[in-house]
């Protein structure tokens, strides 16, 4: 549900100005690519759901700071990336599985909910193969996953990604190769698992 | 020289922009020659394609409640930097000296005025230096729903901790369900222009008709399913969400 760039720049404009709800409007046309990008950083529901309120707020916080030099976007995908960078996770995990459980029923509920038209077989196809991704994503080290999905996700360039987090291009490189290697060799789906993402 | 390592650094960033890689010559040429990384490149294209083309989609009930749960956030958001500024401004430090000399001054130029000049008039009362106490509460939902949200939020706590063999606690909350019914109707009139709410009020609607029905011998398999139903539909955090709460947010000029 983006908006057109010219009603952002008015929202965003309004917002410096103090205007709360012209923010709340910019926040709901950004929340769901913020919320994919957290689910697939965090792999549960109610964490991705908790790290785009933080973002969301702290963005609230700063919006004064936005300077428009880039796109509204990539400045609160900045923000959400700095938030994976300094949070510091309680490691519980009884509370992750619980979190994990959750995730899966809501996937089980929304696809069945989203896609009545599919056929049953096609939805759990889908359903087990977004845990699957979210698991497979889970099984790599929480930096390398954040350089992944700053690449694949957020489409930043290599050097971009090696200034975010202050290290070398060839780094980066390097462990993006690791990462889809590692992946590759973990996401030994089924056939129809596969053919059901195809669509 | 081929080496299989560089080639794949190499090409991994492409694979994960989707690039089309038949436009790369050098590319193609490598791959022709090694089939492991042909292998590799086929494999890590079709990984890369699933990674892309599955999003895991929410229902609008959800998204909406998520929007709504930020909204609140955002509200509550407000008043703590509104009371942030009013304490500090601007760098107080760095004017410290220039404010003690004016505070300096002022009491100087009231205590010689009070010499000059008694007091005529009682002093006045400015009405807007008064405390303000701000309600973070939903302008849409009526104190009688949000009181029905809180009980049921109790309800749904208690069904949660039930055993079986509790046979008061079953009785108790079977009742209280029946009673939470009668009223459910109105309630749901009531926030209709809360869409967010009516959609927990008719997830709560289900489970009250459930725990009304429970039957003494087939209780055990039954509350079970609803405690999970409860916990995958997250509706105790959803009636927790909708509820207001209360802070001091504003103080005198």
């Amino acid at each position: 549900m983006r908006m057109l760039p010219a009603e952002e720049a008015e929202l965003i404009a309004r917002a410096q100005n103090g205007d709360m709800e012209a923010f709340c409007k910019l926040a709901a046309s950004h929340q769901r690519s913020l919320y994919t990008l957290a689910l697939k950083y965090s792999g549960n529901h109610h964490d991705a759901e908790d790290l785009t309120q933080e973002v969301m707020l702290n963005a609230y916080r700063s919006i004064h700071q936005f300077k428009g030099m880039s796109s509204l976007h990539t400045w609160l995908a900045r923000i959400m990336v700095n938030a994976f960078l300094n949070q510091k996770r309680k490691s519980d995990p009884l509370a992750w599985s619980e979190r994990r459980t959750t995730t899966e029923e809501l996937f089980e509920v929304t696809l069945s909910v989203s896609r009545p038209m599919h056929g049953s077989e096609r939805r759990v196809h889908a359903g087990l193969l977004a845990q699957q991704i979210l698991d497979t994503l889970q099984s790599i080290p929480e930096r390398q996953r954040l350089i992944f999905l700053m690449k694949h996700q957020e489409g930043m360039t290599c050097e971009e990604i090696a200034n975010t987090m202050g290290i070398a291009v060839g780094t980066v490189k390097k462990t993006l190769f690791r990462v889809v290697d590692r992946l590759r060799r973990r996401f030994s789906a089924p056939v129809a698992v596969r053919s059901a993402a195809k669509g | 020289m081929h080496d299989c390592e560089e080639f794949r650094e190499r090409i991994t960033e492409h694979i994960i922009d989707q690039e089309d890689l038949a436009e790369h010559a050098d590319i193609q040429r490598e791959l022709l020659r090694c089939r492991n990384c042909s292998d590799f490149c086929a494999e890590s294209r079709e990984m890369i394609e699933a990674l892309s083309s599955v999003d895991f989609p929410l229902s609008e009930g959800e998204w909406s409640a998520m929007t709504h749960r930020l909204r609140l956030r955002i509200v509550n958001e407000r008043p703590e930097q509104d009371a942030a500024h009013q304490r500090m401004p601007w760098s107080f430090r760095a004017y410290m000296p220039a404010a003690a000399g004016v505070a300096a001054l002022l009491v100087l130029t009231v205590a010689l005025n009070r010499f000059v000049q008694p007091l005529s008039q009682p002093p006045k009362t400015d009405s807007s230096s008064s405390q303000h106490v701000y309600v973070d509460r939903n302008p849409l939902l009526d104190p009688v729903t949000v009181d029905f949200l809180e009980q049921s939020e109790l309800l749904l706590r208690n069904v949660m901790k039930l055993a079986p063999n509790d046979t008061e606690d079953l009785a108790d909350a079977k009742k209280l369900a029946v009673e939470q019914l009668v009223g459910i109707e109105q309630r749901k009139d009531a926030a209709a222009e809360v869409l967010p709410v009516v959609n927990v009020m008719e997830t709560y609607e289900t489970i009250l008709r459930d725990l009304r029905n429970l039957d003494e011998h087939t209780a055990a398999e039954d509350i079970s399913g609803i405690q999970n139903r409860i916990k995958k539909s997250a509706l105790i955090a959803n009636m927790k969400t909708f509820q207001p709460n209360l802070s001091l947010v504003s103080f005198g000029r």
